[in-house]
């Protein structure tokens, strides 16, 4: 697959790419990441999946748009600047009982929080098809609704801004019954 | 909240708004609570449906890691990662000497004679359609003396040397196809599933072929559940119409 393609295929939503990248790229990543780096292999395979997955985001939310350099460099820029934040933060890990436990109101907020991203994750799974693709598509991959209308199969894009609506909708009643439940 | 409001909020976090909107919108945020609110959660909406992306591409490439960490540890491979590129050439070069001499036996001990039969009746390796090789040639690649082996129906060579070529360049799927092949015909069906699922793990050129020859690779390990049900995705929807034919007539015989 030639550089131009892998682009592209990243741009219309192939998934497949992913394992190609990895295929292609992976001995030669661990080869050049363990001359470099004190890192075990499962590690640099944890890293390294990360690092395809971070140049697919980026193609995909159009952050990269054409490549000045090859794929190759940019992986392994990006897998490099990965394992020396593992290695920072191994480095920073403190010992359990050293570390300081503070109740504030940050933290209590990232409880919150934590806790209605569960209940959305809920929310999006239990929409089920075709709700759950639009919302992908739409938030993830930024696509236009052209092009939702297109992947999956509506016959105008009004149709497909419509249903998306609809979707949203449904999302939000079910997070209010949601809510209404773990009030009760 | 009006659907005009979470409109503006939807453009906000697609970055899609004018200077005037976006001040407009932050402005709300903090004066209305009920706006407040709904840009927090589509806020959130974002997080985790990026999160929920994410996680399955990485369920996605974990499963390769593993599929490829366990070849690396079975019978094809070698120890790539601590063994210097030119002890690799020479090994491959001793490997491809040696079982040359080999004498192999002609089908699996391990399958049941039915299934042997079977294989011995049906099996044909699929013809070289990517490397033409022109016989008056004075110099080979390497890829073209493997697929020359291939033709010459040297297939434990071939097998050992797209299996070399491929763990030099994995852009070459068809080594994978070509070399699960060459395991079938000399009788090595954990190789050949090893590499044909490998082919198989994209989309690639010979889908429909490789799926038949995985089938008979498992009919050598007398796993015929597996073999019926790639022969019945095969004779459903190949895009070979005697290819779909082929696989009805085996399933037809097989127990």
């Amino acid at each position: 697959m030639k550089e131009q393609e892998i682009l592209e295929a990243i741009q219309r939503g192939d998934r497949e790419v992913l394992n190609h990248l990895y295929k292609v790229y992976r001995n030669d990543f661990f080869q050049w990441a363990s001359q470099r780096f004190t890192i075990r292999q499962e590690e640099m395979a944890d890293i390294f999946q990360d690092a395809v997955i971070a140049l697919y985001r980026n193609i995909a939310q159009g952050k990269l748009i054409e490549l000045r350099s090859s794929i190759k460099t940019y992986l392994f820029g990006i897998g490099k600047n990965l394992i020396l934040k593992y290695l920072r933060d191994q480095r920073e890990k403190l010992p359990l009982e050293a570390a300081t436990f503070e109740w504030d109101l940050k933290l209590e907020q990232q409880y919150v929080d934590e806790g209605i991203k569960i209940l959305l994750t809920q929310a999006i799974e239990s929409l089920g098809t075709p709700c759950n693709q639009i919302l992908l598509l739409f938030y993830y991959r930024n696509f236009a609704m052209q092009a939702i209308q297109a992947q999956l199969g509506y016959k105008s894009e009004a149709v497909a801004r419509a249903q998306k609506k609809r979707c949203m909708q449904y999302l939000r009643k079910r997070l209010l019954e949601q809510h209404k439940d773990e009030l009760r | 909240m009006n659907e005009q409001d979470y409109d503006l909020i939807e453009r906000y976090f697609l970055d899609r708004l004018s200077a005037e909107e976006k001040e407009l919108a932050e402005t709300r945020v903090k004066e209305d609570e009920a706006f407040a609110q709904a840009f927090q959660l589509q806020k959130q909406l974002v997080q985790v449906v990026d999160a929920q992306m994410e996680a399955d591409f990485k369920a996605q490439l974990q499963e390769v890691e593993q599929r490829m960490n366990s070849s690396e540890n079975g019978a094809l491979s070698s120890q790539v990662r601590s063994i210097p590129r030119w002890l690799y050439a020479v090994a491959a070069a001793l490997l491809v000497l040696l079982i040359g001499y080999w004498l192999l036996p002609l089908t699996s001990p391990e399958a049941t004679p039915t299934n042997q039969a079977l294989f011995a009746d049906h099996f044909q390796p699929y013809r070289n359609l990517v490397v033409p090789i022109q016989r008056s040639q004075d110099s080979l690649s390497t890829l073209e003396s493997a697929f020359l082996s291939y033709e010459r129906q040297e297939y434990t060579q071939a097998a050992a040397q797209m299996t070399m070529l491929y763990q030099a360049d994995s852009s070459q799927t068809a080594l994978l196809f070509y070399g699960g092949i060459s395991y079938l015909a000399f009788d090595q069906p954990d190789d050949a599933i090893f590499l044909l699922q490998a082919y198989l793990l994209e989309k690639n050129e010979f889908q429909d072929e490789a799926k038949w020859y995985l089938a008979w690779a498992f009919l050598l390990k007398d796993k015929n559940t597996q073999a019926r049900e790639l022969w019945e995705e095969v004779a459903e929807s190949a895009t070979d119409q005697n290819l779909r034919k082929q696989a009805k007539e085996v399933l037809l015989e097989i127990d």
